[in-house]
């Protein structure tokens, strides 16, 4: 920058970039009025890119392994890319769901949990031991980040700062009882965790002591069938509160993956238990399949 | 900087490069105008509306260009390397013009 007016300068692209804006407003008022809404105007275009590809979402080369979503005409094997992938889902997923958000019945819910095992290769299901949510579809709202552990504040969070801190722990505590004693599992916890509605359990207050462990961290499969996107996370929370019209909570990162607020700060969402003993499924999105050791869905 | 699906007929990077800070962004940002400004021009508006929310859904994505070629009558690539190399002139003007005398 050696040998510019940088204040000179600032002041002119300044105006450039004004013009330029007042130009594609008074051109494409629609297009200004329509990318906004969906939050990624112009100017935020990078940032949106940047957001999908630092969460692990539509990165790499995504080849599609589910042969029941293949049917273009490229080969046996479809090459979708990502935003062919999503559709695919949104379509599958609204065959195998009622038109309203409802409680599902056994019977669907067991059709999803094949779908599921099909395209993603993990075991997810609404009733897992013996335990069962009120819901298993319904709708989630945006939380904002836990407070990790005493003393943490957003601005130690790495992403998504606009979405704030509650002011209080979660329902299951800090994540660790210092900065010091932080791990990389608890950061990726805070980051992909939801709330569920524990305390409205019919058995929670006898049975509290057994299901506050069994819930603690559980991971759960998360799909938005609007958006086609599903994404792995852990219970961390309890909540909302019945009175919302709400059934989950979803982190800043869980709602930003899966484009889950309308205009009402609220979406439909499916929300299974993950089976995963050993531990083989990570947090985060998921556009892969796990069985076929992680190959991905679709190719960007 | 994280692509965009146009970025390749772009070149922005050879004019931020010049400057740095909040300045990139600003040329960033008008450039990303200009251009979507030119692809909404050319593109049939019966598909503004997938080609907007497609380009909300994943800006990045390449299957976007395909997209806009198969449903616009002109050369859209060679459209937008147009358009972007008259603003990075404009742009370039403007960086040559606030050289200190």
């Amino acid at each position: 920058m050696a040998g510019f007016n940088k204040k000179l300068l600032k002041n002119k692209l300044a105006q450039q970039y004004y013009l330029a804006h007042q130009r594609f407003v008074q051109r494409h008022p629609h297009a200004h009025v329509f990318l906004k809404d969906r939050g990624v105007p112009p100017e935020k275009l990078r940032e949106k890119a940047r957001r999908l590809l630092s969460t692990g979402a539509l990165t790499g080369a995504l080849l599609l392994s589910a042969p029941q979503l293949a049917h273009n005409t490229r080969g046996s094997v479809a090459v979708l890319s990502p935003y062919e992938l999503s559709q695919e889902l949104k379509e599958k997923l609204s065959a195998l769901l009622p038109a309203t958000v409802e409680a599902l019945t056994k019977n669907q819910e067991k059709e999803l949990s094949k779908f599921f095992r099909s395209v993603f290769g993990i075991d997810a299901q609404a009733e897992l031991d013996g335990n069962r949510l009120n819901h298993s579809y319904g709708y989630i709202g945006a939380e904002q980040h836990l407070p990790r552990y005493p003393g943490d504040t957003i601005s130690q969070h790495d992403a998504i700062q606009e979405s704030g801190i509650t002011p209080g722990r979660g329902a299951w505590g800090y994540f660790a009882p210092s900065k010091n004693e932080m791990k990389e599992d608890l950061v990726e916890k805070e980051k992909y965790y939801v709330a569920v509605q524990t305390m409205y359990l019919a058995d929670w207050n006898t049975r509290m002591l057994q299901l506050r462990d069994w819930y603690k961290y559980r991971k759960v499969l998360v799909v938005n069938p609007k958006s086609g996107k599903a994404v792995v996370a852990v219970i961390a929370d309890a909540g909302p509160a019945i009175w919302t019209g709400k059934q989950f909570g979803g982190s800043p990162e869980v709602m930003d993956y899966l484009e889950s607020k309308d205009g009402r700060q609220k979406g439909p969402v499916v929300l299974f238990f993950v089976n995963d003993p050993d531990n083989k499924v990570s947090l985060g999105p998921l556009e892969y399949n796990v069985e076929r050791g992680g190959a991905p869905l679709a190719q960007k | 900087m994280n692509k965009i699906f146009y970025d390749h007929l772009v070149g922005i990077d050879e004019i931020t490069a010049l400057v740095d800070g909040d300045l990139v962004d600003l040329m960033d940002n008008t450039m990303h105008h200009h251009i979507l400004d030119e692809i909404l021009t050319h593109l049939p508006v019966e598909h503004h509306k997938a080609f907007l929310e497609r380009l909300a859904h994943a800006p990045h994505d390449p299957g976007l260009l395909i997209f806009i070629q198969e449903v616009t009558v002109i050369d859209i690539e060679k459209a937008i390397t147009k358009r972007a190399n008259a603003v990075k002139k404009e742009l370039l003007k403007t960086i040559r013009n606030s050289r200190k005398k």
